[in-house]
């Protein structure tokens, strides 16, 4: 009998230590050369994913053939407070993650000064700091003087159109502004009659013609969806994220990215609602003309009912779910035209194209063409921007991104010297190429990565770094209110508190109440806010 | 199944003759009695470890994470007096989600005992009863908690949101209602679920307690008359009436902790019309939207439920026990 409990005793044991090996080792753990210097990168696992990552760390190999990298590719492990308790044990020597609060790594000591390193130059190129190219992010990686993280990605977001269902259905613009006919194009190239319109950015010959250049143009585009049963958007039900960061884009392209910035750092003056914006004065800025110019198209998509369904599914429409219907679409009676998502997109729904591409090879990653719809400029003189016409202003994610390495590593050197490796601009034009997102450094990619890249990857590549493109970041933490109040501002874009109920963003709000107008949307998200924080 | 469970046994048994010493010497009665602490001790150790860190620690901390703040600056706590009771006392009044969470936990709890709870004991005295379908409806009731939560509620979200509109549309009925979206019908919606998943486990525990009622006293009823309806109301529900009373009991404190499966459903983004204080809580720690700033004030919270809910509970326990019914 006591030998039987010796057994169970054993396999109870064994069990329980498989179990947690499970907890802490996960598809990772890979064979790796143990007479070579082992170097861990942890990577958040996500839409941009982690080919360009193996790529990098396979010219690093060649580069040093002692040494040998891990990559430690997870999603949960690295939210801001799994990554603040298991930082200091995780033997993880560099981290590229995202959505963290850098600020409280910093005085927890958990980061390696590395101002030093990202002042110095590499190979004979400039240092990353001078190449990073975004004024907004270099003054708020920067910590009493010094750096201890830097940007590790940027990404924008909007409305991802599809291409093909827009040619064949003629949902685009002539000159003397009527729709085109379906089927007026060939190979991607116009030749109905008439010509296209020049779209949002007043030039003909570029890509955006054809495309609603106003608002009105933007709603009557939408109706005529309706008449060919075609949802003009859909998104994911089931995440916030998405719809907030929709509607973000265009309240940034109204505003421009100046007024815009102005939510980051709560200091500036307000070229639109002309006033001086401070901490004490910033609960102004939710009159932002942009606010309404984005929650007026908000309601004007809800009540217009110009959405698929599943949007509203709360509980099961992923955005990876969101994704897969909107590819599916296209094969059913009743398609959708645009999809809120980032610029990730494409990369992270490979595994839904890889499986329609097997019944017909036309719908294959890289195949079909998707764009960023341009946001179009409100037409009325009273809604008028505060930017000038000819600019774009994207918004862009990533602003809470970090690449840093960990203080505690004991391979200090071989850090720095992977970190300068990972950064340089050869490593971040492979990053765009295989991720199809950008870095918010100077780089450029050769003929060959640029032709790699997908239609939409090509097109959003192009946008961002378009001349008259400003990007405009989401979430930096650029000013001690914010950085002091993070639970106080997670709100700040879009919640309302309409005299029905508060809402998190005026799509679900407009939806849930059927009576709430833009006005009390606007006057809602003011309201929202009953007390200010003091520091 | 015998011939499997025997077949087990005999590889066991096997095994501890092979590993079973032959001629072993006698032992002692004092190593004999080191060898049984040595076990004890190996047993005992890891939960009465475990115990220290998860319940005593945690709770040490949480008591004391209730007066401190968090600094961003130096990355540590420091002393916060009673402010993180008093703002959480001033939410209460000056944030909309309080309200709504209030009134689904006591919503959810009321639900549970006035309907939840009677449907789980008529469930379980069929079942008790052996009327006909009994394996079949023990297996369909018991099935949510043999999967796991999340696997549970995401089954029910596609269900609901995918196959119940389908069905209806099947059926002539155009636009019928997410019933997972708006403020109309997303709350009865998860206390639903909630009822539906928790049917199992009570469904069990209650049928313990019936089939444990002394059979002669059944007999005896029934000889003096007593109807089904009788024999239900007279003999087993008082009889099984502690087993009740833990539930009520273990319900009043469910009303501050309940997240109702929201989590599972619609992660840190639930609606505020669906919130209970449970999720409330539970979004503040748990999450990407959660930093380390937002411990103290719900480690406040908590110790303000506990002081609501530790006399409540010791309240309704003797209610229950001194004016619950009794067998005649």
């Amino acid at each position: 009998m006591k030998a039987l409990k010796k057994v169970l005793a054993l396999t109870m044991a064994l069990g329980t230590a498989l179990s947690m090996t499970a907890c802490g080792l996960g598809e990772h753990r890979e064979n790796y050369d143990p007479n070579k210097t082992l170097l861990k990168v942890g990577l958040m696992e996500g839409g941009i994913g982690r080919v360009w990552m193996d790529e990098i760390i396979a010219n690093y190999k060649a580069k040093n053939p002692d040494v040998d990298v891990e990559v430690v590719y997870e999603k949960e492990l690295y939210n801001h407070n799994n990554l603040l308790t298991s930082i200091s044990t995780s033997g993880i020597d560099v981290y590229f993650v995202n959505d963290i609060y850098m600020h409280e790594f910093v005085a927890k000591d958990y980061f390696m000064d590395i101002t030093d390193l990202v002042g110095q130059q590499y190979e004979g190129e400039a240092s990353i700091l001078d190449r990073m190219n975004v004024d907004v992010l270099k003054e708020s990686y920067e910590i009493n003087d010094k750096y201890y993280a830097i940007p590790y990605y940027m990404a924008t977001f909007g409305m991802v159109y599809d291409i093909d269902l827009f040619e064949e259905k003629g949902f685009y613009f002539t000159a003397d502004g009527t729709f085109v006919n379906p089927n007026s194009f060939t190979d991607g190239v116009y030749t109905g009659a008439g010509t296209l319109s020049a779209g949002p950015d007043g030039k003909t010959g570029t890509v955006d013609d054809g495309l609603p250049a106003t608002y009105s143009q933007f709603k009557s585009l939408m109706e005529y969806m309706s008449l060919y049963n075609v949802d003009a958007f859909t998104w994911s039900g089931k995440d916030l994220y998405y719809r907030q960061r929709l509607l973000a884009a265009w309240w940034a392209d109204y505003e421009g990215v100046d007024n815009w910035n102005l939510n980051l750092t709560f200091s500036g003056y307000d070229t639109g609602l002309k006033e001086t914006i401070t901490p004490e004065t910033a609960l102004k800025l939710q009159g932002q003309k942009g606010k309404q110019y984005a929650t007026q198209f908000a309601y004007d998509v809800v009540r217009g009912g110009y959405f698929d369904d599943a949007a509203y599914n709360s509980g099961s429409q992923t955005h990876t779910a969101a994704q897969d219907e909107f590819l599916a679409s296209c094969n059913t009676s009743n398609p959708t035209a645009i999809l809120a998502e980032g610029q990730w997109w494409e990369n992270e729904a490979q595994d839904t194209f890889n499986g329609m591409a097997k019944d017909d090879e036309s719908l294959a990653y890289g195949t079909r063409r998707f764009g960023m719809l341009p946001v179009p400029k409100a037409d009325d003189t009273a809604f008028a921007g505060a930017k000038s016409a000819e600019r774009n202003t994207v918004i862009v994610g990533g602003g809470r991104s970090v690449v840093a390495i960990n203080k505690k590593t004991e391979k200090a050197d071989l850090a720095k010297d992977f970190f300068l490796f990972a950064n340089s601009a050869d490593s971040m034009a492979l990053f765009t190429k295989y991720s199809g997102c950008v870095r918010p450094y100077d780089y450029e990619l050769t003929t060959e990565q640029y032709n790699y890249m997908t239609p939409f990857q090509k097109s959003t590549y192009d946008l961002v770094f378009d001349e008259n493109t400003d990007v405009a970041f989401l979430d930096v933490m650029a000013c001690d209110l914010r950085i002091n109040n993070t639970s106080f501002f997670h709100d700040w874009m879009w919640r309302s508190k309409l005299p029905q109920g508060t809402t998190d963003d005026p799509l679900t709000g407009f939806k849930d109440y059927s009576k709430a107008t833009v006005a009390q949307y606007i006057q809602g998200l003011k309201d929202y806010y009953t007390t200010w924080p003091s520091n | 199944m015998k011939g499997i469970k025997n077949g087990i046994k005999d590889f066991f048994y096997d095994i501890s003759v092979k590993l079973t010493p032959k001629n072993k010497k006698t032992k002692s009665h004092s190593a004999a009695k080191r060898e049984a602490l040595i076990f004890y001790i190996c047993i005992l150790a890891l939960p009465i470890l475990q115990m220290c860190i998860f319940y005593i620690g945690i709770n040490v901390n949480t008591i004391k994470l209730a007066f401190e703040k968090y600094n961003p600056d130096t990355g540590q706590y420091v002393w916060n007096g009673f402010n993180n009771f008093k703002d959480f006392i001033i939410s209460l009044s000056t944030t909309t989600v309080m309200p709504y969470a209030i009134k689904n936990s006591l919503k959810l709890y009321l639900i549970g005992v006035f309907i939840g709870l009677p449907l789980n004991l008529i469930f379980a005295f069929f079942l008790y009863k052996k009327v006909p379908g009994t394996g079949f409806f023990r297996v369909i009731l018991f099935l949510p908690q043999i999967l796991s939560g999340v696997v549970t509620s995401i089954m029910f979200a596609y269900f609901v949101e995918g196959a119940v509109p389908a069905i209806f549309e099947k059926m002539g009925v155009a636009d019928f209602p997410n019933l997972l979206s708006g403020p109309v019908y997303t709350f009865p919606t998860i206390i639903f679920y909630c009822l539906w998943s928790g049917f199992g486990s009570q469904l069990i525990i209650y049928g313990t307690a019936m089939s444990g009622v002394d059979e002669s006293l059944i007999e005896a009823g029934k000889l003096d008359g007593l109807s089904t309806f009788g024999e239900f109301f007279k003999i087993i529900v008082p009889l099984i009436f502690p087993t009740i009373t833990t539930y009520l009991v273990i319900g009043i404190a469910g009303f501050f902790t309940n997240q109702a499966s929201l989590y599972n459903f619609f992660g840190q983004n639930a609606q505020e019309y669906t919130q209970t204080l449970g999720y409330y809580l539970f979004v503040k720690v748990v999450g990407s939207k959660a930093t380390l700033g937002d411990y103290p004030v719900a480690s406040a919270a908590g110790l303000i439920f506990t002081c609501i809910a530790a006399p409540l509970t010791i309240l309704v326990k003797y209610l229950l026990e001194r004016f619950g019914p009794s067998v005649e």
